[in-house]
This record gives C-alpha cells, structure tokens and sequence, in this order.
C-alpha cells in the first residue's frame, strides 16, 4: 500500500517536472519559429530565405495554415517565440490560431514576419490593419511602367524593381543592403500605412512613378496608393519592442528572385538583385538579431568625484557628471553601441535639462549643472531610434537647497548693517559702564 | 499569378479537354546552375555527407564527367560504412554511375540483408537495402520482398512509401510485382493539384519523382501502359518546371531525374510549347513572335509542323490570325515564327493558341495541341495638343493657355495663388496610327523642389480623349499641407501595352497657399529622432548696489558710536565710582562676552552650541549684575 502510494506520487511530480520543461522551456536549439505556408511547396520555391534562417540558429516548424492542430499557445506559454506567415491566400487559420490569437502573441513581445500577394486574404488584412497597415483591395498590384523587370514581368509591369534609394535610412534594419546598391524584385500588392502611429516604419517604398491598382481594369477612381506613398514593406516595433514586418510580395522571398538578376527597364546593363541580402536582414531585425539595445550601466557623481553622493541628495547648481553604458547585440553577441545621438533628461515632471551624450566605447556620458529649482528628479534615458528596440533608464535623485549656512557670508552691501549691529553691542557695553559707575566730580561741579 | 488565373479561365472556357502544355523547359541556364550547385557539392568533398553522392548522381544525369573520378570513388568506398542505410543506398547508386566497383564489409552487408529479412523492416528501409545490394551485384529474391514490401504497405501506405515499393518493383526480376504495378491509377489520384495545372505528390519534388520515375520503370518493365493520363504527365512536367530554381543537391538530382523521365520514356512525352525570349512582346521594331517547340529538357521533337490556331485579344475577343502556319526558322531546329504585326494587331494581350503536329506521327507526345501563349502588342504613344496655364478660379470663360511641346520643359514658371487654378490639357495619340488613345496610368505629379514631397493627381480623359488636369489653389491646399514654394509639375504616362512610357517635366511653378491654421500636416509628436537640447536657465542674482555707497553707509551707521566715544573723550568721563568687586567685573565681561558670542553665532556656531554658551554665561552675569546693583542701591543709601 505504501509502496503503491509512494510510487504514484513519484509519478505525479515526474508529471510535473516534464510539463515543465514542456511547456516553459527554451529549447536548447535556439529561438523556435513556426513557419505557415499556403501549402508546403512554399517551402521549396522559398528554401533559400528558410535555409538563411536555420543557419542563424533558428529552429523551425513548418506547418500549412490551416494545419487543423495549430497551436500557439500552451498552458500560458507561448510555444514559438517567432511567427512568419507565408500564407497570403489563407481564408481561415486553423485549430486555435486567429488574428487575437496573433495580436495577444505580438502584445505578448512576440515578432511576426508576413508576406502578402496580390491576393491577401481577410485575415491576413485584418492583422495587417491591427499593427497599423492597410493591404490593398484583393487583385490590386503595385503596378510601376518605368520601373519594372523586362525579362521577368509577364506583362503588367507588377513586376517591379524597387530602389536601394527607397529604403528606410536605418542600418540595423536593412543592413549592408543599401550600401551594396542592389535593386530589388517586387511582385505584390501595395501597402498604405497610417502616417499618425509613430511606431510604424516604412521600410521600402515604391518609386514616384509607381501606383497601386487593379492592371486589368481602368483608374476610374484615385488610386489607394500612388509615388512614394505605396509602401512595398512596412515594419512596427510596438511599444514593449515587439516587431512585425509586412511585406507585400511573398515573391520577395522566393528562391527565383534571389538568384536571378534585375533588368530595369531603361537600364541597359544587368545587376544582381539584392533581395536575398534584404531579406536576410529583415528577418534578423524582426527576430531580434539585430538593432537590439541594453543598458549596461548607469553612474553619475559630482565633478571631482567618483561615486555619487552617500546623502543621496545633490544640492542646486552643483556640476554632475552621468554616463549610461550602451550594448547592442549584432552578429551574434553584445557590442558596445556607437552613436552620437544619445540624450539624457534631468526630469522634475518637465525636463529642466536635456544633453546630448558624447560616446566613447560604448560609454556616453555627460556633464551638466544641476537646476537652482529643488525636487525630486530623474536622470531619463529615453532613446528611440528607427531600428533600434527602445531604451529607457530612469535614475531617481533628490536635489536640495542650500543649508542656512552655506549661503554667503559677507555681503559688501550688507556692511551697514553688520556695523549698525555691533555699533550698537559695543555701545551697550560701554555706556553701562559708563551709566553705572559714574562719580560726579563733587562740589567743583556743584559750585558752577 | 493572374496571368495564370486568366490563362486557366480561357482554358475552361473554351480549350476543355486540352492537354495543358508546360510553358517553360529545362534550359542551359538552368543547367549550368544545377551544376554548379552539385559541382560545389563535389568539391566540399565530404563523401559521408548525403549531398555528395546526389551530386554525382546529379552530374551524370547532366551528362557531365565527374572530375577525379577515382578520386571520388575512394572517397565513397571509405564512406560506404556504418547503418545509415539512406547513405549506403546513395553511395551504391553514386559508385554504380562512376563504375567504382565498390565493396561492402562484412558488417554492411550484414546490416543491408538484416534490413530485407527483418520483419518489422519499414518499406523505405527495404528500398534502401534491397537497391543496395542490386548495386552491389547481389541477387534478390522477388518473391520474398513482394511480401514484405506488401506488408509494409499494409502498416503504412503513405505515398512516399508506394513510391519506393514501385522503385523495388521495377527492379525486381520476373512478374512478382505485378500486384504493385497495379496500384498505379490508385497512387496517382492522391497527387495533389495546384492552381488545377500542377500534380505534385505530398513530400515535394524527390517523392513525387521517386513515384513518377518508378511508374515509369516499373512500365517498361511490364511493357504496359502506365495508368497516367496524357493530362496527367503534363501537370507533373508543369509542377517540377516551376521548382526549376532548386537549390539543393537532394532536390536538383531529383528535378533533373524526373524531367528526364519524362522526355525519354515510351509512353508520355509532355511537350514545351514556349515562347522565344524576345517574343512575349511585339512591337513594330520586333514583329514575329517565336516559338519553341521541344521537350522538357529543350531537346527537339524531330520535325513538326506548328501553326496558330487563333490569335484574340483579352479585352474585346478580337481575332487577327486563324489558322495560319508558322514557319520553321532557319538554323534552329524546333523554333517557329510567325509576323504578327503584318495583322495589324493593335495594342494589348493577345492568347495565341498553338498546335504542334508531328510530320511523323508519335502517340507519345501529350499536349502539343492548343497551347495557349500570351503574347503583347506594343504601341508607342505620344503627347501633342499640350498646353498649361493658369486662371482666375472664380472666372468661367476659357482663359489663353501656353502651349508646351513633349520633351522640353516650359522655360517659363508659372505662379498661382489661391485665387488661380492651374490647367493642363493634353492628348495622348498613337504614334503610327495617330488616333487618339488612353492609358492606364495618366498622372500628373507635383514635387515640392526642395523638400522632394510630392502629390499625385489623376488626369481624367472627357469624351474626345483629351486629357484635362485642373488644380484649385484654394481647394487643394489641404493635400499640399499649405506648403507654398516651388513645384514641379511631371507628367507620368505608362501602360502595359505601352513601349515607351512617358516622364515628362512639364513646367516649374510658384505656388501660394492661405495660411492656415494647423493645417500643416505632420506627424504628431515624433516619437524619434534627437530632440532640441535644453539647458537650465538659472535665476540672475539680484543686483547690488556699488560697493562706495555701501562702505558710506557703513560709516554713517558707524558715526553715533564714534560720536558718543568723542564727546566722552572731550568731555572727561570719571568713572572713579567702578568697585572693582567680582561682582562688577563678572557682570561688565559676562556682557560682552554675550555679545562675543553673538558675533560667532553669525560667524561659525549654529544655534545649539549658542544657546548652550549663552544660558552659562547668562546666568553668571546675572547674578553678578544682581549682586553688583545691590551693592550700588546700598552705597546711595547711605
């Protein structure tokens, strides 16, 4: 009976300990990403770009879209830290996956890389519209007449190169892509984005000549998107640093368009295009490889001095000196982080002083004079670049005012009052000596 | 995709029961590629690998000699080790090609003949084993491996699995396997279809080929017809054509394995009916169309003739060549063309349906008969009637506009406030016809010079086709974001069937917006981005008075003291009375030193230690000046 007892109980806690693992563990082969495709020939014709990933330690899990057993989720934790949709044309997500299922993931700090085509599917739009993109209408293409491939396009001019120009000016995104000058193939629909969320990037748009329509049917009305503002890849880094790219073409992506070399029309020589470069640092950018920042550390103390205040308290117009330590992870590990446009507030509800940092290996420091307004104030970091994840390091100090007796001493217009005073202390001396021992001079004085 | 799309319509509407001829072949270029893919595979050189003895495969599929092929073979025989019985069975397969002779251990082949008796041997497993052994030259027994193959099948008939059961069946000797051979029609309904123009099997490019390749072997074997329709054989020449840009040594022997198969075996030969390079577009300067007929690998099918069944347009059905022959070009062998501007076509998408009949009748061939082609006609289009100016919005009669000639900018600019409308009129005309036409794309762009913004507009035709652009100053100003300042009007016109689109830089123009309020448009708050630098302003202290008014005053405040200390001196001051008691003397220094020590007070001690010397001090100069006045008031008395 107690052996019985014993034995289950056990077997319960191996239970325990193996759920877990399960379910909360980081599998040891890397970062878990769960790949949903149209259907599984996706895999082949867009090998290359799924290669790239697994060589950057990525563990996937290739699944089509509407896979009856899909799961996200499981027990509270999230089975995948990553997601990449290759799923325009999915109507319906299958088993539990839905766009809340998608939004709660990308709330949950979750990144989501999408690939759309002319013929994106509702949900698809639907999760777009949630991180602030609007897919074109169904059929639409980015359509551009003097930019597009002569060799590769079928006919429409949809399928276009797109500029290095045009690309964000943001190097942890894109990458050495803009330097190398390679153009771009795109075969997709167009992406509007919402111009008022701040968080949403344009990572490449279209050129000035391109628009976004329907090819076989006449502009009746202006088109959804028209010139630079057809955004062919749009990115959001969400506020808790979560990231979605959204691309219009999943072509973007294929093995044809990475191998094959762009003939612009216009142009007379060809190039090799650049989509298998871009891609690449897309997809570390949206998978956290790439323009990731951490603070380090954080000091600051009075000019002269080397460690701050024991009182915790600095005193008004005091010189402080505060420098913040910066990392950024690229190609795999932690590097001290060059930049000349780190900037530091002292808050007291308003910022009272905002600096720019100088950076020197990673440590940026800065020298100021504390306000003559006393509080409680903060030493704010609150660094926001496009590319990068968001810094934010918030020291709180007090400043006092000056004690009574730190304040000066002799005034030089004050004189006649310190010489009033003491006049006086020194009178009243005197004439009481004076008053209380004085001896008439007797009858000579009488008799006068 | 759409062109897919449309291509299948057409084809349901009006081809049904068409063969549906692959669009592409296996090229040189595509060649060459898979070459150099399996040739860097060679050279990594790591035989244990499954990627080498796939590219060797691969390679004299090509028909390429494999360099050092001693060389290689050592390397294989050293790898052709341990239990991985995929391994084993790639590198037999790789050694048979190179002729290595290769010889197996005595633990592999014991491994190899475990796996054929085994029981519990899964079908991939006997594959591997049983194609192992036939490499190496050893007999099987058929009878015995139908069974087991059979019982395999029977615990797991998924299609990869069938297919290896085909690829043991056509090897095997006699008519043991005619059960399987069978299973053919059954086996290919599960192939999925794609875009209904593509078979392809669960599993990709190398289980739909070990399938294909093994029906096919298993065919000539039994000399019978595959139960594969014509249709069929198409749908998967089309699905391993459109995975033509493999990259991988598994994937590549396997693509070049099954297009192989499908242009040497004696019962379906798909037939590539595609387009010359040049010729997806006609145009006055290149008129014929070109079309290659050939096999999936681009070998010619021996003489045809080929002739255009019909030649429609997309948009309005119409029809410019019916049934007329194309003409074998010169030199190359299997290219046919045909003049299609000579018809007249006029601009847009014309389905060019073709039909391949063979000089020599050949029942192979699937899909030689109404092929569909899409091929475009070009126009090339000018501007003419152009002429730009501007107007007094609230006028109605028609103001004097400035002609402006195609390529060259207005040298004059233009200025308009927001009682002005700006007007552009044009007409767009067909260069040889000179009708007048319209295009998809007429865009006029205005582009701020300084800041690159830009605004589009849509230029819309009336009813004669002349273009009409016309921006109210007024009305507009929200989109430009009220930013005055100089613009650049361009031009854009582009359509598909266009050959030389147009980007012209009509004039330059001052624009002059109302000020608005708020009505800038820019994104709130940027969120990034270095902000302005703030520094402290620090209050200013108050200003002093010069310091010889100051030391006046001090003076002044100074004079009464000195004044009294005067008049005593001159005076004579007898102070003969003083009792130089304790009393007196403790009561005149206890007075001072309160006062001293009201001077450290403000010099240096805070108020504790001040209070604390005073209460001494102060209760000896009081008794003392108690006891020094009693004695005074007594010494009156008397």
């Amino acid at each position: 009976m107690a052996s019985k007892l014993l034995l289950s109980l056990v077997l319960a806690v191996t239970v325990i300990t193996v759920a877990v693992q399960g379910g909360g563990g980081q599998s040891p082969s890397g970062p878990r990403v769960l790949a949903l495709l149209d259907n599984l020939s996706i895999k082949e014709s867009h090998s290359q770009f799924f290669k790239s990933l697994i060589d950057r330690g990525f563990s996937l899990t290739f699944k089509t879209a509407d896979d009856p057993n899909l799961v996200l989720k499981k027990y509270g934790e999230f089975l995948y830290d990553h997601l990449v949709l290759f799923c325009p044309t999915v109507e319906e997500f299958g088993g539990s996956l839905s766009v809340e299922a998608i939004t709660d993931f990308i709330d949950q700090g979750g990144n989501v890389l999408v690939a759309g085509s002319t013929h994106t599917g509702d949900i698809l739009r639907e999760i777009a519209s949630e991180v602030g993109f609007e897919a074109d209408e169904e059929n639409n293409a980015v359509i551009d007449h003097l930019n597009f491939d002569t060799i590769k396009d079928e006919g429409q001019h949809s399928l276009i190169v797109a500029d290095p120009d045009h690309l964000i000016k943001a190097a942890a995104m894109v990458g050495p892509a803009i330097a190398q000058g390679s153009p771009f193939l795109y075969r997709g629909t167009g992406i509007i984005v919402d111009r008022e969320n701040p968080l949403v990037l344009e990572v490449l748009t279209a050129s000035s000549t391109a628009y976004s329509h329907n090819p076989d049917e006449p502009i009746t009305e202006y088109p959804h998107a028209t010139g630079k503002n057809t955004v062919l890849i749009a990115g959001l880094q969400a506020r808790n640093n979560a990231r979605v790219i959204f691309s219009g073409s999943l072509d973007f992506f294929s093995d044809e368009f990475f191998a094959s070399s762009v003939q612009r029309f216009g142009d007379s020589a060809q190039k090799a295009s650049g989509n298998q470069a871009l891609a690449a640092s897309l997809s570390a950018w949206c998978f956290k490889q790439s323009g990731v920042l951490r603070v380090t550390e954080v000091k600051h103390h009075r000019v002269g001095e080397t460690q701050a205040p024991n009182e915790l308290t600095y005193t008004i117009k005091e010189d402080v000196i505060y420098t913040i330590g910066i990392e950024e992870f690229k190609d795999g590990q932690w590097v001290p982080y060059k930049s000349s446009d780190v900037q530091m507030e002292f808050v007291r509800i308003d910022p009272f002083v905002r600096l720019t940092l100088k950076g020197n290996n990673g440590k940026f420091q800065g020298k100021f004079k504390i306000p003559d307004v006393y509080g409680v104030y903060q030493f704010k970091v609150d660094y926001v670049k496009p590319g990068m994840t968001r810094l934010f390091s918030a020291t709180q100090f007090s400043v006092r005012p000056l004690r009574h007796d730190q304040y000066e001493r002799f005034i030089t217009s004050a004189y006649p009052y310190y010489a009033s005073a003491f006049s006086m202390m020194a009178g009243v001396v005197l004439f009481s000596v004076v008053f209380l021992h004085y001896k008439e001079d007797g009858p000579k004085a009488k008799t006068e | 995709m759409r062109f897919l799309c449309l291509f299948m319509a057409c084809l349901s509407l009006s081809w049904v029961g068409h063969a549906l001829s692959p669009s592409s072949f296996f090229s040189t270029t595509d060649k060459s590629r898979l070459q150099g893919v399996f040739e860097s595979a060679l050279k990594a050189g790591m035989a244990e690998k499954e990627d080498f003895p796939l590219a060797v495969l691969g390679l004299t599929l090509l028909g390429q000699t494999v360099a050092d092929a001693k060389g290689v073979c050592q390397k294989m025989q050293t790898a052709f080790t341990g239990n991985s019985l995929n391994r084993l069975y790639l590198i037999s397969q790789a050694g048979q090609d190179l002729k290595c002779g290769l010889k197996a251990a005595a633990d592999v082949s014991q491994t190899l003949k475990s796996a054929l008796t085994s029981s519990d041997s899964s079908v991939a497993n006997l594959f591997y084993a049983s194609l192992t052994l036939k490499a190496l030259g050893e007999k099987l027994d058929a009878a015995a491996l139908v069974s087991a193959l059979q019982a395999g099948l029977k615990k797991d008939d998924s299609v990869a699995n069938i297919g290896f059961a085909f690829q043991v069946a056509s090897v095997l000797e006699g008519k043991a396997a005619q059960a399987l051979f069978d299973r053919v029609e059954d086996v290919v309904v599960q192939a999925d279809e794609i875009d209904g123009k593509m078979l392809q099997f669960e599993g990709g490019v190398s289980t739909t080929n070990i399938i294909l390749s093994g029906i096919y072997k298993m065919a000539d074997k039994f000399g019978k017809a595959p139960g594969i329709s014509k249709m069929q054989a198409s749908k998967f020449a089309n699905y391993f054509l459109s995975r033509k840009s493999v990259q991988t040594c598994k994937g590549g022997y396997h693509l070049v394995d099954a297009l192989t198969t499908l242009s040497r075996n004696k019962y379906h030969i798909p037939v590539a009916i595609t387009l010359g390079e040049q010729s997806t577009v006609v145009s006055e300067t290149s008129p014929k169309v070109q079309v290659r007929i050939s096999n999936v690998m681009g070998q010619t099918l021996g003489a045809m003739s080929v002739k255009v069944d019909s030649a429609m347009r997309q948009t309005d059905g119409h029809t410019i060549l019916s049934k007329t022959k194309m003409a074998a070009v010169s030199g190359q062998e299997g290219v046919f063309e045909v003049d299609m501007m000579s018809a007249k076509p006029g601009r847009g998408f014309y389905e060019l349906t073709v039909t391949a009949t063979p000089n020599k009748a050949d029942a192979r061939l699937a899909g030689n008969e109404g092929a569909v082609l899409l091929v475009k006609a070009l126009g090339s289009v000018e501007v003419t009637q152009a002429e730009i100016g501007i107007v007094d919005a609230d006028q109605g009669t028609a103001a004097k506009l400035n002609p402006v000639a195609h390529p060259s900018k207005s040298a004059k600019v233009l200025e308009a406030d927001h009682h002005h409308k700006v007007v552009f009129k044009f007409a767009l005309t067909d260069k040889v016809s000179k009708e007048k036409i319209r295009a998809h794309q007429v865009f006029v762009r205005l582009a701020h010079v300084q800041t690159k913004a830009e605004i589009i507009f849509v230029a819309e035709p009336d009813s004669k086709s002349v273009y009409k652009f016309d921006l109210d100053v007024k009305s507009k100003a929200k989109e430009f974001g009220g930013k005055s300042g100089k613009y650049e009007i361009q031009l854009i016109v582009g359509d598909a069937v266009i050959s030389n689109p147009i980007l012209w830089s009509v004039a330059d123009i001052n624009l002059k917006f109302q000020e608005v309020d708020g009505g800038t448009e820019e994104r709130s708050a940027p969120l990034t981005g270095p902000k302005p630098e703030i520094t402290h302003l620090f209050r200013q202290p108050e200003a002093r008075p010069p310091s010889a008014v100051s030391n006046l005053f001090t003076i002044l405040c100074l004079l009464p003291f000195l004044v009294m200390l005067g008049l005593w001196m001159k005076l004579g001051v007898n102070i003969s009375a003083f009792p130089f008691s304790l009393s007196a003397l403790g009561f005149h220094l206890g007075l001072g030193s309160i006062f001293g020590l009201y001077y450290y007070f403000w010099l240096q001690l805070n108020m504790f230690t001040t209070v604390k010397y005073l209460f001494m001090v102060g209760v000896v100069t009081f008794l003392c000046g108690n006891a020094m006045l009693v004695k005074i008031a007594k010494d009156r008395k008397h």
